[in-house]
């Protein structure tokens, strides 16, 4: 399987003119040290809230958006609120795409497991009315963004991943900083 | 018309005034007259969500778009989102306005939620989030201007406000 940070890797340089959305702990830390950006926002608490901030900016670039609209969760920040899965199912955002890195665990509070060693965040998202691809490889990953690229309506990747964590540096910059960089890049690229 | 109904129309107004493109809400029993308004709207996107605070995330997507959206629920929804609101919506200094609806006190039919509601001011200033209070002290006149004021107050001062609404009859 694959670590987390090269699934970031390739995340970062698969989407780098739309707004990507990072999801908390390990996640951010990771992304910001391997390959920052400004089109990047890194949502360093409030977890579970990633696909919820992803489809208010979904909703909000509407048509102005010219790609996808993108959010990285983890599998316990999904399974912190499903909810988001079924008001997107409901209001069918054409530009959404959620990818999801599944560990199977907790990994940034030291590896305690979560359900998806028995449920599969896909199959939710499927009855939700998402496109789904399930994946543990990088070139079925990189496969899946084309794939979800040309498709309609909301998109759901499950990315299987290895539970570690790279050692990283922690990421303390001042939130304020963090969502200015990314209000200014939507801003000045009007994605 | 009720003092319900004259509430909710004031509201209305005020949040027409602003001009708001999205309208976000949690059903409630009291401000029913007002997302039946905005479901009739075209001009305005009015959509349900199935828990407050994911309605704190998507608000804080839209005004980061520049967008404008109001979150419209129940003062207990406040409870259910503080840490979007907070860690957040504070933090990241994403403005929004937040009408919550005022449960508990004279007029509630529910016997339990007051244990919530009639601490949700004390609970909101706790934890920093500013909030003001529309109720009968206010002539209703003075909502609709009271609630644009509110809108500017938070983007000029970039964080979520609230405001109580207390319209039962």
């Amino acid at each position: 399987m694959v670590a987390r940070i090269d699934a970031l890797r390739l995340i970062a340089q698969e989407f780098p003119q739309e707004p990507v959305v990072f999801t908390c702990g390990s996640t951010s830390r990771e992304m910001a040290s391997a390959d920052r950006r400004d089109n990047h926002l890194y949502v360093v608490d409030a977890m579970g809230l990633v696909s919820s901030i992803v489809l208010g900016l979904s909703l909000g670039l509407g048509d102005d958006a010219q790609g996808k609209v993108v959010g990285v969760e983890g599998d316990g920040g999904m399974l912190m609120n499903l909810n988001a899965l079924s008001s997107i199912g409901y209001l069918q955002p054409a530009n959404l795409l959620l990818i999801v890195l599944d560990n199977q665990a907790y990994a940034s509070t030291g590896g305690q497991h979560t359900f998806t060693d028995r449920l599969d965040l896909a199959d939710i998202a499927d009855s939700c009315h998402f496109r789904t691809w399930r994946t543990d490889e990088l070139e079925g990953l990189k496969q899946a963004i084309a794939e979800a690229r040309q498709a309609p309506g909301p998109c759901f990747i499950r990315m299987r991943i290895d539970p570690g964590n790279t050692p990283v540096p922690l990421l303390q910059d001042d939130p304020v900083t963090l969502g200015h960089t990314f209000t200014r890049w939507l801003a000045s690229n009007r994605c | 018309m009720g003092y319900r109904e004259d509430a909710c129309a004031a509201v209305v107004q005020g949040l027409e005034a602003i001009g708001i493109q999205f309208f976000i809400h949690i059903p409630d029993t009291f401000g029913a007259p007002v997302i039946t308004h905005f479901e009739q709207q075209p001009g305005v996107r009015t959509f349900p969500v199935a828990r407050e605070e994911e309605a704190i995330g998507i608000a804080s997507g839209l005004a980061m778009t520049g967008k404008k959206g109001v979150l419209f629920c129940q003062d207990v929804g406040l409870g259910n989102s503080m840490v979007a609101l907070t860690t957040f919506a504070m933090a990241y200094h994403v403005p929004m306005l937040v009408l919550a609806i005022r449960r508990g006190g004279f007029g509630e039919f529910n016997a339990a939620v007051h244990t919530y509601s009639e601490t949700a001011p004390d609970m909101v200033e706790a934890m920093r989030l500013k909030a003001f209070t529309l109720d009968y002290k206010v002539p209703l006149d003075q909502w609709p201007r009271a609630i644009q004021q509110a809108y500017d107050y938070a983007h000029m001062t970039h964080r979520p406000i609230i405001v109580f609404l207390n319209i039962k009859e």
